[in-house]
């Protein structure tokens, strides 16, 4: 069997056999809705709910350790619904997964992706010296702790995604039309 | 604050500071274990700072770790300490292995599964299921189609699988929020107690 890396071209079958033509974690969902529902609200709590953080940045901070995780459909639609909380341009949240010490972000958000990048590799390499340096720029105990929130939860995600092998759309198109959808609407469907 | 009971501070103190605690049965939980200096879990005050999330949180992992299905709360709690094992979170590790170990009613066995797990006692459909967890955790692009025929061939239906590998997803998830906190692990009796507790009750608290 190929490496799911090279399936990302593709779009490779789900491991197990998802309900058909949901994209990514949907399909998951739909497989076991009891567990969807709260997965959902957590998603819609720690990217839309209220928070000193916007949500373009938390949106790019999910985007930035899916990136980190090569989990193609997380990174790509919230990277989209980054774009779409800043405006519609793609710049900053681009930025920040090529090289956020670059990136066009405040020295405070810098500050957070290091430590979101410490949690994607394993939350024991955060010290109290990168919390430090967070609250030296600014961050306050809640966005520190909300960044790890959000960073840990994409490691989560990340791997119900792929681990399920979810159907990956190739189509940026596809990407974009979730990603506004995701930042207009959120994550909770409402009947 | 207690000196020995609770144990070293957070890296985040006003996480742990009961004045920014948001009513509920975490901080209920809290003051009750502060009143008698008793040892507590301090992944209460993670549950019990931000409400508002880990009210799905808790309700998530509830499902998961013990909705009926083909595959058991103790194998799935196996699954929560072997990622934990491989994530080196010691106090999920230690939480989850007495867990299983007060389902099995065999802590030997759940100890040596994460040590060693080849030369574990563990069926070795089992054991099929351990690996395929660690390299979810490990090696995530590159679990492929193949892993998963693995499986089922071993006997796992794919209802088995789906619980393992979102009990896989949440105990990443678990691990990195509580070592990037700091929250420390507890004394052995301590985990015991904890692991009867989530082995009867689950994880609700509601």
């Amino acid at each position: 069997m190929g490496s799911w890396r090279a399936a990302l071209d593709c779009m490779e079958m789900p491991h197990i056999p998802l309900p058909e033509g949901l994209p990514g974690i949907t399909s998951g969902f739909a497989f076991r809705p009891e567990t969807a529902r709260p997965m959902r609200e957590l998603a819609e709590v720690l990217l839309r709910g209220p928070n000193s953080l916007t949500s373009g940045e938390r949106e790019m901070i999910a985007a930035f350790v899916s990136s980190r995780n090569e989990c193609h459909f997380c990174q790509a639609s919230h990277s989209a619904a980054a774009a779409h909380h800043l405006g519609g341009s793609y710049a900053a949240v681009d930025a920040v997964k090529r090289d956020y010490q670059t990136a066009p972000v405040s020295a405070k958000l810098k500050a957070l992706l290091a430590i979101a990048a410490k949690v994607q590799q394993g939350g024991k390499q955060v010290t109290p010296s990168d919390v430090e340096r967070a609250r030296a720029e600014g961050a306050t105990d809640v966005e520190i702790h909300d960044a790890v929130l959000i960073a840990a939860a994409f490691c989560m995600f990340n791997r119900y995604v792929d681990g399920l092998a979810t159907l990956t759309p190739v189509d940026p198109a596809a990407y974009d039309a979730m990603g506004r959808r995701m930042a207009e609407q959120g994550y909770v469907q409402r009947s | 604050m207690s000196s020995v009971p609770s144990g070293p501070p957070l890296h985040l103190p006003d996480v742990e500071n009961q004045a920014n605690h948001e009513p509920g049965p975490y901080q209920k939980l809290i003051a009750e274990a502060k009143s008698r200096d008793a040892e507590y879990s301090k992944i209460w005050d993670l549950f019990a700072f931000r409400n508002e999330v880990t009210v799905h949180l808790a309700r998530f992992s509830h499902g998961v770790m013990r909705q009926p299905s083909s595959i058991t709360p103790a194998m799935r709690e196996l699954i929560a300490a072997y990622t934990s094992y491989q994530n080196e979170c010691g106090f999920c590790t230690k939480a989850h292995a007495a867990t299983a170990a007060a389902l099995l009613q065999d802590e030997a066995l759940v100890w040596q599964a994460l040590r060693d797990l080849d030369r574990s006692p563990l069926s070795d459909k089992d054991k099929r299921l351990l690996r395929f967890v660690g390299k979810v955790t490990k090696d995530l692009p590159d679990v492929s189609a193949g892993d998963v025929a693995g499986l089922r061939e071993a006997g796992w239906d794919d209802e088995a699988i789906y619980f393992a590998i979102t009990a896989c997803a949440l105990f990443n998830f678990y691990n990195r929020w509580i070592t990037a906190t700091g929250v420390p692990e507890m004394s052995e009796d301590a985990h015991r107690r904890q692991g009867e507790s989530l082995a009867s009750r689950g994880y609700g608290r509601e």
